[in-house]
């Protein structure tokens, strides 16, 4: 608005004015809100985060791999890595619920994944993978089998 | 590998990286007379975006193995350029100057300090903690280990129907990123070296932020947005769904295409920015499937936006539009280079949403599903957890500041803001998944893309807001003297 709008007398074109001016304030205030709810757990985590990082500095690759998935998660994939070398395949069931497929798929990759059903029959197929891995999360974590033991295991009433 | 050697892999690559994209800021003189640390941030989006779709090409059409003696050249032959002599300004603002206003000084270093404090908290997550969100185990860093095994882009893994592979025709540039600095320093899968990278697209947000939102809202308003946005919750995580600590290519895809965006919608834009916009917009395209509709509707956006800004200028229409055009010629390159690798990859374990687009009635589609969406929407927005309040307080500082809203400078902001959330409502719409089901996993991702634009304008309607009450104060002290003297003459 023009500061000298000239309508209206002087008292009623401040009013106005300030009140407008006045409307600006809410949106202020909700700004400097919004700052201290965020600021103060924000900075808290960034805290924590750089004690974290300084107390696990010094860790190996499978040292922070096992903190994060549990140490017989983690032995259980250390077998399995020794198994099935890195350019090979292997099977991979998938898992009704908490695609513990797609993390185990992690851990194992670059080794190559084949879907496997649920319940396959009969016999592999010709050029199958030697090996199926079964994904789990929890204890006692994945285990691998020959993929004709899992064939004759799974065929059994 | 020793932490020692650990850091300098991740460190050594972020700074391969920014060199790189100095190199190529020498050959945009718009953005390469822009204050030092903004600088920093181009550069890094730009070697980012520019030097690694540099070795896409080259492996993908040009066969070369993705091994050090290809990459490294392609990085030192940009980082050469670095130390090329930087040309004359052809346009943008000058370089910045410390405010006048100790309200906007005090601002300022406020939010280095709490952005430092952020920044170093979420590269300390990512330099000590495996990679431990979804979709980075699930997709990203998976393609990334498959790409390094295979030495090429097209890996047989991602190509092959027998390979149990989800999403294999998601873009391949942020893998691509991690393989390039890998193979430079010849690491383990180690992914502690990797998460840095992705990291380090958090401070270039909040500097490309702060450039944007001064240019358009002022010092004050600028640094306090960037507080703002650095105290997300969501935006630092390094669990939560797309935001900087983790491997989601979200926050990558919000800083390549916001900042395309931005830079093409800034109020005088010279060739140069067009191609460096084009380098962004084309980066977000090879990095997620998001970033061609998305750029699309930036490309857009600014065509008509310039086409507009002409007409009242009485310029002519073609010089209007080149800075567009030529970000436009830059896309559809990165476009066709996208269209091509995902031509040999057999699609599988992913939604198909090129199939349903082809398929179904889109807007019929979008308009039905539309009333079951917005509930889930809200929802996601006032979670505490991700946002930590920020859309319970936000609105009330839009509608404060709309006055800034009726300004040019707004409009393009507020289109290619809508554009984007259109772009999303489609994709819900034509989501096989049933009803609102995919809004719980992807709502917040999408604001995280569409994160720069959004906070300018907060920091637009902050600053119209800061300026309203800063006239208050005139008022108060010097209207009443002005008053008693029109009371005077009658």
């Amino acid at each position: 608005m023009p500061r000298t709008a000239g309508t209206g007398t002087p008292e009623r074109w401040d009013y106005r004015r300030v009140l407008r001016l006045l409307g600006a304030l809410p949106g202020l205030l909700a700004f400097a809100a919004s700052i201290l709810f965020q600021i103060g757990p924000a900075l808290d985590v960034a805290g924590r985060r750089l004690c974290d990082a300084i107390r696990n500095a010094r860790e190996t690759e499978e040292a922070a791999l096992s903190r994060f998935r549990g140490p017989e998660y983690f032995a259980a994939l250390s077998k399995i890595l020794e198994t099935i070398p890195r350019d090979a395949a292997y099977y991979l069931p998938q898992v009704p619920f908490g695609h513990s497929e797609y993390f185990v798929r992690f851990d194992l990759a670059p080794r190559r994944p084949v879907l496997l059903e649920r319940f396959p029959k009969g016999t592999p197929p010709a050029g199958a993978p030697r090996w199926v891995v079964l994904p789990r999360m929890g204890p006692p974590g994945p285990e691998v089998i020959e993929t004709a033991a899992y064939f004759r295991r799974e065929a059994r009433p | 590998m020793t932490l020692a050697a650990r850091l300098v892999a991740s460190f050594g690559g972020i700074g391969l990286i920014l060199l790189a994209g100095n190199g190529i800021l020498r050959f945009l003189p718009s953005l390469d007379k822009r204050p030092f640390f903004r600088r920093l941030a181009y550069a890094w989006l730009l070697g980012a975006a520019g030097v690694v779709s540099a070795v896409f090409a080259l492996d993908h059409v040009a066969g070369s193995p993705l091994k050090r003696r290809m990459i490294l050249p392609v990085f030192l032959v940009f980082a050469a350029c670095a130390f090329l002599p930087r040309k004359g300004s052809s346009g943008g603002r000058a370089p910045w100057r410390t405010p006048r206003m100790p309200g906007a000084r005090i601002a300022v270093a406020a939010a280095v300090i709490v952005n430092l404090l952020v920044t170093a908290g979420l590269l300390s997550v990512a330099v000590s903690e495996v990679t431990r969100d979804w979709d980075g185990q699930m997709t990203w860093v998976a393609a990334a280990r498959w790409i390094r095994a295979d030495r090429t882009v097209d890996s047989p893994v991602l190509r092959e129907e027998r390979w149990y592979v989800s999403h294999p025709q998601y873009p391949p540039l942020l893998p691509l990123m991690q393989v390039s600095v890998q193979e430079t320093f010849s690491t383990t899968d180690d992914t502690r070296i990797l998460r840095p990278l992705y990291a380090t697209f958090f401070p270039a947000f909040l500097l490309v932020l702060f450039d944007a939102a001064e240019r358009r809202a002022g010092t004050l308003a600028a640094a306090l947005v960037t507080i703002a946005a650095a105290t997300i919750p969501l935006f630092t995580s390094d669990t939560l769904y797309g935001g900087a600590g983790t491997a989601f290519s979200d926050f990558p895809l919000s800083c390549l295409w916001g900042t395309g965006a931005l830079l093409l919608l800034e109020t005088s834009v010279v060739p140069s920015t067009g191609i460096a916009a084009g380098l962004l917009l084309g980066g977000g395209v090879l990095a997620k499937n998001e970033g061609l509709p998305l750029a699309m509707v930036a490309i857009a956006v600014a065509t008509l936006t310039a086409l507009l800004r002409a007409r009242h200028r009485g310029q002519a229409a073609g010089r209007a539009v080149l800075p567009v055009a030529l970000a436009s010629l830059v896309v559809a390159a990165a476009v066709a280079l996208v269209v091509s690798w995902k031509s040999g990859i057999v699609n599988r374990y992913t939604v198909r949403f090129d199939e349903q687009l082809r398929n179904l009635p889109v807007v019929e589609e979008t308009l039905k599903r539309l009333p079951v969406l917005l509930g889930p929407i809200f929802w996601q927005m006032i979670d505490g957890g991700p946002w930590a309040g920020f859309w319970w307080f936000s609105p009330v500082v839009l509608l404060a500041g709309a006055g800034a809203f009726r300004r040019r400078p707004a409009r393009p902001l507020l289109l290619v803001t809508a554009g984007g959330i259109a772009v999303y409502l489609v994709a819900y719409g034509i989501t096989p998944w049933p009803g609102a089901v995919l809004v719980p996993p992807t709502w917040n991702r999408f604001l995280i893309q569409l994160a720069l634009p959004v906070f300018v304008l907060l920091a637009m309607a902050l600053g119209d807001a800061i300026r309203r009450v800063r006239d208050l104060r005139a008022i108060t002290y010097a209207e009443p003297a002005k008053v008693n003297l029109m009371r005077s003459r009658g």
